[in-house]
């Protein structure tokens, strides 16, 4: 479901690298841009595949089992809904609904059908899996806090952004464009995925900053490119989220992305890029690659595809039991247990996370549940 | 933290990092007759100064009979910080930064601190407000204008 400039660049790699998976077709809605009919219609040339142009004449077959759902985020969540009343099992793109009611559709939809759901999200990888473990098994006593780190090094920062505090919509409806992203959202919610997975805990409330500090494309489209989310959960576990995009020279790898645990033994840190060997030679510095106007921030592999990536800190992690996060979903369709990270997770990161735009906007704490209207 | 805090400001000076506008600043420190808020209080003094702005709002967060306190502030220019510190035994304390400018960034990982380590910084004070408003938001459980604690003074 949706093709080039969409993370369905990542998946339907995933999806074709696992043995127990055949990609059958692309698909979409039928009233979509031309722009989106093209980038759809040169992956499926990509990958060999047919593109059937209609989502519901795909949802018929019967040799479709699982559908990788990467449509914008505008109108991810009514297709997910679309797909999962088609009893396909659904592979979800994050954060998986641009709105609370939209989140419980899905919701609704996956249960109401028994199919299996799952967000993606960085809960397989190793260093995530090692701050599981050290709370499962009491490293740090009883969790107090836990404070989570995930920003992206890449786009072009300007020096002409305005210094003062951003307005923000207290319920935006506009979540994407081509050069930019609201970044709360699209990074903050591998945070919010990752604290309650590791904690086990719901988030009570939340308060939220969102800035603009770094972008032009954000300011132009009134999007943030940085958040801060100070929220409470059960137990009274205080939780702390920095999130966004902070340039491509910001970072001697891909962006920092950690998580530190707090407990009354003590704090242990959690690093994406920890324990590492870091390479310099007399090789070339690593430059940022020429700006691509089709892709200002990076987004897609499709669009930097010829780059060199940075390579002077290599991650040392050992092997986890899935190479990546499909692994996980098809063993849970295999095993007809539901995924850790399920829709019904996703909803609540989309909850958190409008709940943040409401306390940005307002400049006070909210808290969840949000009353359905 | 009297050489950290000089090594910091000396490099933002230089201007290679632009404009500073986040900081995260993670605290392990060994207990001493110090009241966690006032540590606290020294933490956001520091940041204040890296950020060159004075915060507008602030919310801090605290479970009861623990020694973790953590805040979130907003600078009158947009900037912002998250200070959180945990007081544990142990012979070392640990600073764990990461600096955000708008063309840069600084990262300061949290290695173990030298034994004679302390917070202090040389002629710097920690206004009575902040102090004040710390306690507020403590109080309330909710973020705090920083006027409102000015206008009550």
């Amino acid at each position: 479901m949706s093709g080039l400039m969409t993370h369905q660049e990542n998946y339907a790699e995933f999806f074709a690298s696992d043995p127990r998976c055949r990609l059958v077709a692309v698909t979409d809605e039928l009233d979509i841009s031309d722009r989106r009919v093209e980038l759809n219609k040169r992956f499926a040339d990509e990958m060999n595949l047919p593109y059937i142009p209609n989502i519901d004449d795909a949802l018929e077959r019967d040799d479709i089992d699982i559908v990788s759902v990467c449509a914008e985020h505008e109108r991810r969540g009514r297709v997910a809904v679309k797909c999962a009343k088609a009893n396909k099992h659904i592979y979800l793109d994050k954060p998986m609904a641009c709105s609370i009611h939209d989140a419980d559709a899905v919701v609704s939809a996956v249960e109401s059908s028994g199919v299996n759901s799952q967000v993606f999200s960085f809960v397989h990888q190793a260093w995530v899996q090692s701050a599981k473990q050290a709370i499962e098994s009491n490293s740090v006593g009883e969790l107090l806090a836990i404070h989570c780190d995930v920003m992206f090094a890449k786009g072009y920062p300007s020096e002409n952004i305005p210094r003062k505090p951003r307005e923000q919509d207290p319920y935006p409806k506009r979540f994407t464009f081509i050069d930019s992203k609201r970044e709360l959202r699209a990074t903050g919610v591998y945070s919010v995925g990752l604290i309650r997975w590791l904690t086990d805990a719901e988030v009570r409330s939340v308060f939220c900053v969102t800035e603009n500090y770094f972008f032009e494309e954000h300011l132009k489209n009134n999007v943030e490119d940085f958040g801060l989310l100070a929220m409470t959960l059960d137990n009274d576990i205080i939780a702390t989220v920095s999130a966004g995009r902070i340039g491509y020279t910001s970072h001697p790898s891909h962006g920092p992305m950690r998580v530190h645990i707090v407990g009354t033994k003590g704090i242990m840190l959690f690093d994406a890029y920890n324990p590492r060997v870091e390479v310099y030679t007399n090789e070339p510095h690593w430059i940022p690659p020429q700006i691509n106007l089709n892709d200002p921030m990076g987004f897609w592999n499709s669009t930097y595809k010829n780059t060199k990536s940075k390579n002077t800190w290599i991650p040392s992690h050992p092997k986890t039991k899935h190479p990546n996060d499909v692994g996980y979903f098809v063993d849970c369709i295999d095993s007809n247990i539901e995924s850790e990270v399920s829709a019904r997770d996703g909803a609540a990161q989309v909850e958190v996370l409008m709940a943040g735009y409401i306390s940005a906007s307002k400049r006070e704490i909210i808290y969840l549940p949000i009353p359905r209207i | 933290m009297q050489f950290l805090y000089q090594t910091i400001k000396e490099i933002i000076d230089t201007g290679r990092v632009g404009t500073p506008v986040f900081v995260r600043f993670i605290a392990r420190v060994i207990p001493s007759d110090e009241h966690i808020i006032d540590t606290l209080g020294r933490i956001l003094t520091i940041t204040g100064s890296w950020l060159n702005a004075i915060p507008i709002r602030i919310y801090v967060q605290h479970k009861e009979n623990t020694s973790q306190i953590t805040a979130s502030v907003e600078y009158e220019g947009g900037q912002t910080a998250i200070a959180s510190i945990s007081i544990t035994t142990g012979l070392y304390s640990r600073i764990d930064l990461m600096m955000l400018g708008n063309k840069g960034a600084l990262y300061h990982d949290g290695e173990d601190m030298h034994p004679e380590f302390s917070m202090d910084i040389d002629l710097m004070v920690i206004p009575d407000w902040l102090i004040e408003a710390i306690e507020r938001s403590l109080f309330i459980g909710k973020p705090v204008l920083i006027q409102e604690v000015l206008d009550i003074e």
